[in-house]
């Protein structure tokens, strides 16, 4: 009996382990520059000029979908700081993927980066 | 899917390893090893289903969601966190006023901290400095909306809106916009309004 409440232990332990381990799905988009969006591009830019703007304090964002229903995120490091400048990095790769946590504040998209990856 | 097949396999093995030590009761531990299969299955079948109602819930939860912030104490419409798999809710479309012949009256704050649903007074020589560090200046409308402000060469004016840092208040005239959920305003002019 007390062989079969161990194995009954151990089963919930493996099991609960395992679903928690469940990796999160990655957010795929791209690296966009918020200047060029709201001026009627697509916001496409290059690895050096997303880097320039960064650095001059110019929105770097992460965008979903396209044309009208593209959605507009801004990223935060875990850390709470802007993630702009990591964002330049990944500027010339065609889409990224994000994991990390989803909110809305005061109507802006906020995602709060755990890891960026490229998903070219 | 393919990790948690891997666990069950394994797991399954040691279940046998261990009935090997007793072989006596061989049989009697391959039905509990079958019976804690299914429950498992049962188990990971109803996770997922749990994951699925708690998605619901929790975009219900953010519709309704409000809580206090900032020392003003306005009501400010902030929605918690979730996971990627529940999208964020579109943003209700504002009603588009024409800010060509009256300012927008509005606070000069830091993108991050209306990003953190905080929002701190600025003062000039602080705003210099953030916007030297590369942070973004956006405004703060009087109904709480955040406005995205651009010089009239269309480049972005966090740097304009910084000398502006010492007042409570300004007033920009210029044509707004709304797009990918975001109030944008080309500033045409741009003064103190306290």
């Amino acid at each position: 009996m007390k062989k079969i409440f161990a194995l009954l232990l151990f089963v919930g332990i493996l099991f609960s382990a395992t679903v928690n381990s469940a990796p999160s799905k990655p957010m795929k988009g791209y690296v966009a520059s918020l200047n060029d969006m709201v001026t009627g591009g697509t916001g496409k830019i290059d690895k050096a000029k997303a880097t320039e703007l960064a650095e001059k304090g110019n929105p770097i964002v992460f965008v979903t979908g396209k044309g009208k229903s593209a959605k507009i995120y801004f990223v935060y490091n875990e850390d709470g700081t802007f993630a702009g400048k990591n964002l330049a990095k990944f500027a010339a790769n065609e889409f990224i993927g994000i994991v990390g946590k989803v909110k809305k504040v005061n109507g802006l998209n906020i995602l709060i980066a755990e890891k960026i990856e490229s998903m070219d | 899917m393919m990790k948690r097949n891997v666990a069950l396999i394994f797991f399954v093995a040691f279940l046998f390893f261990i009935s090997k030590q007793n072989i006596k009761i061989m049989k009697k531990n391959v039905l509990i090893i079958s019976l804690l299969v299914v429950s498992g299955m049962l188990f990971f079948a109803c996770g997922e289903t749990k994951k699925d109602s708690a998605k619901s819930e929790t975009e219900q939860q953010v519709s309704k969601e409000e809580r206090q912030v900032g020392s003003s104490g306005n009501t400010e419409n902030v929605q918690p966190d979730k996971t990627f798999l529940a999208e964020a809710p579109e943003a209700v479309e504002p009603e588009i006023k024409d800010y060509t012949k009256v300012a927008l009256r509005c606070q000069i704050i830091l993108l991050d901290d209306a990003a953190m649903g905080k929002f701190r007074k600025l003062t000039k020589p602080m705003a210099l400095d953030l916007v030297q560090q590369g942070k973004m200046l956006v405004v703060r409308a009087e109904n709480g909306a955040i406005f995205f402000v651009y010089n009239k060469d269309k480049t972005f004016g966090g740097d304009n809106l910084a000398r502006f840092a010492a007042n409570d208040y300004i007033g920009i005239l210029g044509k707004t916009k709304y797009e990918y959920g975001l109030n944008i305003i080309f500033a045409e002019y741009i003064e103190s309004s306290d």
